[in-house]
């Protein structure tokens, strides 16, 4: 008959989207081997930098290539570097809609993997790809007039980078 | 009759789920504007924390121009300059936008930044010349503005309730009149701050003239990418790498110093690609990295693989250099390299070098510290001899070792002074003494490490 089909087909349906709600918002965690951050203490102050920079790193260029990844990282140690911008790497990473994986929480979702701790490193010790810029940004996620209004660098993987 | 049993479980079964729906939804909503407030709470405190800091710039100020105290005035310029950073990390925690608060950030760097310079000026006894005087004055002006400004935009937000938070850049969400009224108060402050802001031209990291100074050490002819392709293709034979590989330009970097972006290709593709930057002027190598993942055996050593880093910066001809300290991370050897001339170290001059640990390769290179600085030096005759530098540090510290050292100071300048390397309470300290008055310029903590030793 009609009628018990169209229960039992709605009461399947809403027990598989449970499932997939569930598998989705655990998803995140599967996958990639997490590295455990690294704390700092004096004399080694640098730690707390390559934590917070290796996250933005993943969140902003997952998939990019290693020079991609570096050029990403360098501009977070450019913005410390410049009066335009604070002072600190938490100063640049947590200012206000500075970065979109902070506002949509990706930030503290992602697990960094060896590769993005050497990309954050290499940029702390100075390796610069991009000569100085303080902006990137995806042309083909990037929908504000005023970021393309900056002076272009160069641009490496899916990213633009400039000042 | 089994029809209806089943009827009536769906439908509590769907009263139910309404019923734990909505109270869920409504713990939600309840979180979620705890949460707004608590933030709303936090940009608030901010927005006024920077007003009353930006008062207290303005008072500071006037009294230094009033003063006829110089060991006052260095105190006074002391907490200008502290003043100046607290604003400085309030403004950066409000959410109007980076683009709406860069040149305000740079004003209130560098004026924190001018008066601590001024403060080590008449700490070391020189007169603050009238056209400084006068910049203060312009930057007092500016700072009356910028505290009246805010005050207007403190009532604006006071008047019409508007909150912190509204003024987040969401693309979803639609800022109210009175937000973007608010916001656009805030990028007109910014963008005044860009015209009428005196250039200042200081002693200071932040300065205008350090900031967007352009590189020393490009020397030579411009070269185009064929040549560029060359060179890397020749860096890479003195990496020692057994392959064979072939050059491609990718593109032009026009950043702080103009370069062609060279990948290396290798003809085995087990081998990883080498990428460069090269300069446009003069084909210096800027950076060189491989980019390919680093093994995790440990075949060489830390001792094996300093010595891979300087043989490698000999083979590189740029002159003479010593390693000043290194550091293991992730599997691979960072070695610190300063240029060295008549028997001075030369601090600024700096290249880097990485080995990895698993197979002793040279994967990483950069020279940028060492182009932005370098030039033919004229290196002058110390006024003061080794003896008197040594009685010039602190009397507990215990002296190890001295060597004449050319370190570079806060604004472009660059200071010939004796390193006096020693121990006190257990710790190692550099002391840069200048070998031209016997001012104690700077010193350094090295903090030893299973990893290497820093300074800080």
């Amino acid at each position: 008959m009609k009628l018990p089909n169209l229960k039992t087909r709605l009461l399947a349906g809403l027990l598989i989207i449970c499932i997939l709600g569930v598998g989705l918002y655990y998803g995140d965690f599967i996958g990639e081997e997490p590295v455990l951050p690294v704390q700092g203490k004096v004399g080694e102050p640098r730690a707390d930098d390559v934590w917070l920079i290796s996250r933005m790193v993943v969140a902003e260029a997952r998939g990019e290539p290693f020079l991609g990844q570096v050029a990403v990282a360098a501009v977070i140690v450019n913005r410390v570097r410049s009066p335009k911008f604070p002072g600190t790497v938490s100063g640049v990473i947590y200012q206000p809609g500075a970065f979109s994986p902070i506002s949509d929480g990706a930030f503290w979702r992602v697990n960094p993997t060896e590769e993005h701790l050497r990309a954050a490193r290499y940029a702390l010790n100075g390796w610069d790809p991009t000569s100085g810029a303080t902006f990137f940004w995806n042309p083909a996620t990037s929908t504000s007039p005023w970021i393309w209004g900056r002076k272009v660098i160069t641009k490496i993987g899916k990213h633009f980078f400039g000042t | 009759m089994r029809f209806k049993y089943k009827n009536l479980l769906l439908g509590l079964l769907v009263v139910i789920g309404i019923g734990v729906g909505s109270l869920y939804l409504n713990k939600i909503n309840q979180e979620a504007h705890a949460s707004q407030n608590a933030l709303e709470a936090s940009y608030q405190n901010h927005f006024f924390s920077l007003i009353e800091n930006i008062e207290s710039l303005d008072v500071l100020l006037g009294k230094i121009l009033a003063s006829n105290s110089s060991e006052q005035d260095i105190i006074t310029f002391a907490t200008v300059w502290s003043t100046a950073e607290v604003a400085r990390n309030n403004l950066d925690s409000l959410p109007i936008g980076m683009e709406n608060m860069m040149r305000s950030n740079q004003y209130l760097a560098q004026l924190g930044d001018y008066s601590y310079s001024l403060a080590q000026k008449i700490a070391s006894k020189q007169e603050i010349t009238e056209s400084e005087w006068q910049k203060l004055r312009q930057l007092q002006q500016e700072n009356r503005k910028v505290h009246n400004e805010l005050r207007e935009l403190l009532g604006l937000m006071q008047k019409e309730q508007i909150k912190l938070g509204s003024l987040v850049n969401q693309k979803e969400i639609e800022l109210t009149p009175a937000s973007k009224k608010m916001l656009d108060g805030f990028g007109k402050l910014d963008e005044r701050l860009q015209d009428e802001v005196p250039t200042l031209t200081y002693d200071g990291p932040f300065s205008d003239h350090v900031v967007n100074r352009a590189p020393r050490g490009l020397s030579g002819q411009v070269i185009n990418e064929d040549k560029a392709e060359n060179i890397a293709l020749e860096f890479a034979q003195k990496m020692d790498r057994k392959t064979k590989y072939t050059a491609k330009t990718t593109g032009l970097t026009k950043g702080r110093i103009i370069s062609y972006s060279v990948t290396l290709k290798s003809e085995d593709r087990g081998q990883s690609d080498l990428v460069f930057e090269i300069s446009r002027k003069g084909g210096h190598v800027v950076l060189m990295m491989d980019v390919g993942e680093r093994g995790r055996d440990k075949k060489v050593d830390v001792e094996q693989a300093s010595q891979k880093a300087e043989q490698f910066v000999k083979k590189l001809g740029l002159g003479e250099f010593l390693p000043t300290g290194h550091l293991v991370e992730g599997n691979e050897l960072l070695v610190n390299f300063a240029l060295v001339q008549d028997n001075v170290i030369i601090y600024p001059d700096m290249i880097q070098v990485i080995v990895s640990l698993d197979n002793g390769n040279i994967v990483a290179y950069d020279a940028n510290k060492y182009l932005l600085s370098h030039t033919s030096r004229k290196l002058p005759e110390p006024k003061i001899i080794e003896a008197e530098a040594r009685e010039k540090v602190n009397e507990k510290l215990k002296i190890e070792e001295v060597r004449l050292a050319l370190i570079p100071l806060g604004n472009l300048e660059e200071q010939l002074t004796y390193e006096v390397k020693g121990k006190i309470n257990g710790d190692t300290y550099y002391v840069y003494i200048n070998a031209e008055n016997g001012f104690q310029e700077k010193i350094l903590l090295v903090v030893e490490t299973p990893q290497g030793t820093r300074s800080i």
